[in-house]
């Protein structure tokens, strides 16, 4: 009795909390199809009076959205891949081999996590000048990784932990060297946790400022979290147009987290014990 | 130990460390080796050994914004646990949860900051802003409110889009934590006559412990570190109130004097922080397997 | 398999978003060093200035067989751009300069006295404030281009129905304000930014120079701050903010927000440059018509303002320094640089006597206050020189948060003038050669 009378207080609860996630949305498309007028005034209705597209068409037509969502595209799933590919290896020595080396490695892995972006821009930016990379999508790409691999890595080495040792000892059994016994057995049984890392590093590099910022100049080499701050500039009222840009650059992270739900949710188990193998992926 | 394996150790990891020394290594001994000079934009940079941590250490201004960096970081992770808690508990009695929620809880985190950043300065703004007009509607207060203008409300101003953030981040991490927990033992507990909150607190949370110091120092990482938040809606202001270290440094060297040695030197105060953090990860974080 | 379905599906999308996104222009990588000149422009709110400037950058790279890519950058970020720039000395062969950083960086640029020789025959010779703002002892270190000016802008409906004329000094101009707040309508008499941006800043500055107060002395060197005209400009606005005739939120004010209330209709008179008209008259015309301008008001010291002006500029030995003298020497010529003012519409002043702006803007009457303005206009660290630490104290904000310190940590006028001041003596020292 008492616990079905809790239910709705639950529900309500749950509610609330997905409202306060969703509203900011919400409130962004509201305001992307809101005229100027509206904008301006103090009065700021909660549903726009007379709906416009000016907005967008304004951003597709006089502002580089689109090339700048290009370049979040490309730079995010380049650096992804290729943090995913240092990384794994590496993952996988931490969780298989126990030698004072892997311990030392992820340590220092773990340690490098902590130079974020913020730390490491200056310098970064002389070097980028120097090698003649400033301003290219080339420098993000190569650049990205020095944040996503250490999490990539410590992720991987959780998913590999889970792969059973007996389906490895088999491969092995055949005469499968390392790198096979990982291409064939490891990496099959961790697909879901490949995955995820891989979903993660994206996300991470899709949302990346400081170095989209510091390392870039022109509107053309501009990531879309950089482009869209450029457009709240000055003596500039664009809000109409900011909060449609807002709006479509949440798009495809929005498809990226529905298209790999599944993985996701099973992967972002972070240093959760699993049991004995019972959630192992066939 | 077979000399085999310590090989096939080595080997795998090589790629990374190479990576990790020229791209992360490097550049920050050259941070460092820029904190001990006077370098600015346009002029000659000297060594002045630890001049640049002197006037740090004896400005106003590093205890206030290292001050700022640890409030804001640790509130922001408190209250962001709490509530991803709550929400993974009520999400746990979802049955066929429907992994699309969970895509769309998500979602606060996965955009970018800067993203997060605008839509909450549009909502923050006083005239016109629609929380302002949302709290004089609802009778909360009777006169716009400047949430980003005055330096102590700007300082609680900035922690909402931040929790905003990390709210879902929590939720996710403890919903799969809480999904681990042994049932048996809940089970048994139950049998026993104990209630849902001594169930809570005896079984499930002391399982759920890694998750939560993992995920925590993750978080007060990336909060210490916040850039574009606190940027893009106050740059720091009013008067300095909102500054983060990384935020502070940037603009000593990007802005005002553009002077890069200084600006350096007060990047690395982030240093300990960000170790202490890697490392209570790295710690508790479940690297090897028995 | 519905899941699967829908998920096969979303991929698709993804996939085709990313194929349309690729229709974005497609960027020419710098291949040919030598026959590549990259500008880094300050991108204005007047769009149809940015136009014209890559219009005529164009039709220069056409004619001399060089491409020209012109990089748009915001002005928040053009600081630290140019930080970069000057810094590692490449990325760019020539920039737009906001006029203080040519003074601070002076060391780094070129030389223009002889280019400038040239463009004074063509468009007359500059205004005090462009040489001020460009000119180190005899060298010009940049080619003023443009500056926008501070002026009053002022609803003038609200003013004929409380029967009240634009004020002369700023003690009337208190009065005006005063009258014009209407609490119950939700109307504020004076809506000053007076956050981080650069609106603040330039507010300060004149209200200090009006009343006979100053960051520095004339030798640039000695601190002048904590004086009591400067208590009592910062007392001016004080009494304005405590009596709420100032909106509570203008601490927190963007450079946007003043434009935004004044079009909202929330504030009634404003400090700014003419971009309000501008962008009134380029969405609610009826607005348009009930705005006006004058130029700063006079206070016992006299009528000043604050000029933000923008040059040309390059790196002392530039790889491309021919080629970029000579796209400098090209928007400069006459019917070249005619056509940015007037696309400009009135959002940024000529730096040059010879032109006429008033008739490149249609003669609208609106906008002389802007030019009169380049009268009484005057630089950072007047009425000292330009210098590295005056540039500094602007860049820094020191007036703005010594105003800031005032209301929101309740500091008195004295100490937070006082504190003002020994942060700028802090600064001097730094910069002492």
């Amino acid at each position: 009795m008492a616990q079905r009378m809790r239910r709705p207080a639950y529900a309500a609860v749950l509610a609330l909390l997905l409202a306060f996630a969703v509203i900011p949305f919400w409130w962004m498309g509201v305001t992307s199809v809101k005229p100027d007028k509206e904008l301006y005034s103090i009065e700021n209705p909660l549903f726009p009076a007379n709906p416009t597209f000016e907005h967008y068409i304004y951003l597709f037509e006089s502002t580089d959205l689109l090339i700048w969502l290009r370049n979040s595209l490309i730079v995010s799933a380049v650096a992804a891949l290729l943090a995913v590919s240092l990384a794994l290896p590496a993952g996988y020595a931490i969780s298989r081999y126990r030698t004072t080396h892997t311990k030392l490695f992820g340590l220092s892995l773990m340690l490098g996590y902590g130079f974020m972006p913020i730390l490491l821009v200056l310098p970064m930016f002389a070097l980028a000048v120097k090698t003649g990379l400033y301003n290219s999508l080339s420098v993000l790409c190569l650049v990205y990784p020095s944040f996503l691999i250490p999490v990539a890595a410590w992720l991987m080495a959780g998913y590999f932990a889970e792969v059973p040792v007996s389906v490895e000892h088999a491969a092995q059994l055949d005469g499968c060297g390392v790198v096979r016994t990982i291409l064939y057995s490891a990496i099959p049984c961790a697909r879901n946790g490949l995955v995820a890392t891989f979903v993660f590093c994206f996300l991470l590099s899709w949302g990346e400022y400081v170095y989209a910022l510091g390392l870039t100049s022109s509107s053309r080499m501009r990531t879309l979290p950089v482009g869209l701050a450029t457009l709240e500039s000055g003596d500039v009222y664009a809000w109409g147009s900011i909060m449609g840009a807002a709006l479509l650059s949440t798009v495809p992270v929005l498809l990226l987290l529905i298209i790999a739900r599944r993985r996701l949710a099973h992967g972002l188990s972070i240093g959760v014990i699993k049991r004995d193998g019972s959630n192992r992926q066939t | 130990m077979s000399i085999r394996v310590r090989r096939n150790a080595f080997l795998l990891t090589v790629p990374a460390v190479v990576y990790m020394l020229l791209i992360v290594a490097y550049p920050f001994v050259l941070l460092v080796a820029y904190s001990l000079t006077n370098r600015r934009v346009g002029a000659p940079s000297e060594f002045i050994g630890l001049g640049n941590f002197a006037e740090v250490l004896s400005s106003s201004m590093i205890w206030s914004v290292f001050g700022n960096t640890i409030r804001y970081a640790t509130m922001s992770c408190v209250v962001s646990l709490l509530i991803g808690l709550v929400a993974a508990l009520l999400l746990s009695r979802l049955k066929g949860t429907g992994n699309t929620l969970q895509s769309i809880i998500v979602l606060p985190w996965a955009i970018p900051a800067s993203v997060t950043a605008l839509v909450w300065l549009w909502m923050f703004y006083d005239l016109g802003g629609v929380i302002n007009w949302l709290f004089e509607r609802l009778q909360l207060i009777d006169k716009p409110v400047s949430w980003l203008g005055l330096s102590s409300r700007a300082r609680l101003a900035v922690l909402v889009p931040n929790i905003w953030k990390l709210s879902p981040f929590f939720a996710i991490c403890l919903l799969s934590s809480l999904r681990e927990v042994d049932n048996a033992a809940l089970r048994a507990a139950t049998l026993d006559g104990a209630g849902p909150i001594r169930r809570f607190f005896h079984i499930s949370l002391p399982a759920m412990r890694r998750t939560i110091v993992v995920s925590f120092a993750l978080a007060f990482l990336w909060s210490a570190t916040e850039f574009p938040l606190i940027y893009i809606l106050t740059r720091g202001g009013p008067a300095d109130a909102t500054h983060l270290l990384g935020t502070y440094s940037y603009e000593l060297a990007m802005r005002g004097g553009f002077e890069i040695g200084l600006g350096a030197a007060y990047a690395l105060f982030l240093v300990p922080i960000a170790l202490g953090m890697a490392l209570l990860v790295w710690k508790v974080g479940q690297w090897h397997r028995g | 398999m519905i899941a699967t379905c829908v998920s096969r599906t979303l991929l698709i999308g993804l996939v085709l978003m990313c194929v349309i996104s690729c229709g974005g222009d497609d960027q020419s990588h710098a291949g040919d060093q030598e026959r590549t000149l990259t500008v880094l422009y300050l991108e204005i709110w007047a769009d149809s200035l940015n136009h014209e400037f890559h219009a005529v950058c164009d039709q220069w790279a056409k004619s001399s067989g060089t491409k020209v890519i012109v990089e748009d950058i915001p002005l928040k970020d053009l600081s630290s751009k140019l930080a970069a720039y000057v810094d590692a000395g490449e990325g760019a062969d020539l920039a737009v300069f906001p006029a203080h950083l040519t003074i601070l960086y002076s060391r780094k640029l070129a030389d223009f006295s002889s280019l400038m020789g040239q463009v004074t025959e063509e468009l007359g010779p500059s205004y005090e404030i462009a040489a001020m703002m460009n000119r180190v002892g005899d060298k010009w270190v940049g080619v003023p281009l443009f500056a926008w000016s501070h002026i009053w802008v002022y609803r003038d409906d609200l003013m004929r129905l409380e029967a009240l004329r634009v004020p002369d000094t700023w003690d009337e101009a208190a009065t005006v304000v005063r009258k014009l707040t209407d609490h119950k309508k939700g109307v504020w008499g004076l809506g000053i930014g007076l956050g981080e941006d650069d609106d603040a800043a330039m507010f300060f500055q004149s209200l200090l120079w009006a009343h006979g107060a100053s960051v520095f002395a004339e030798d640039g060197q000695t601190v002048v701050l904590d004086s009591r005209e400067t208590r009592d400009a910062v007392n001016w606005l004080l009494s304005l903010y405590r009596d709420g005739i100032i909106p509570e939120g203008a601490l927190g004010w963007d450079g946007a927000s003043n434009n935004r209330n004044f079009l909202g209709g929330t504030i009634a008179v404003t400090a700014n440059s003419p971009t309000i008209y501008y962008a009134a008259k380029h969405s609610d015309t009826a607005l348009a018509a009930n705005i006006r301008h004058s130029v700063y008001p006079s206070g016992p010291a006299g009528r000043y303002s604050y000029a933000t002006g923008f040059s040309l500029s390059l790196l002392k030995d530039s790889p491309n320094a021919d080629r970029s003298l000579d796209l400098i020497r090209y928007i400069m010529r006459r019917d070249n640089y005619q056509r940015l003012i007037a696309a400009g519409e009135g959002s940024v002043n000529p730096m040059y006597k010879g032109v006429d702006a008033l008739a490149l803007w249609q003669h609208d009457e609106k906008l002389l206050p802007a030019l009169q303005s380049l009268e009484i206009e005057r630089p950072v660290g007047w009425p000292g020189p330009v210098t590295a630490a005056a540039a500094e104290v602007f860049e820094q904000r020191i007036l703005t948060d010594m105003f800031a310190r005032i209301i929101d940590d309740n500091l008195s006028t004295d100490d937070a003038v006082t504190e003002a001041a020994s942060k700028v003596r802090a600064i001097v020292a730094k910069h002492r050669p």
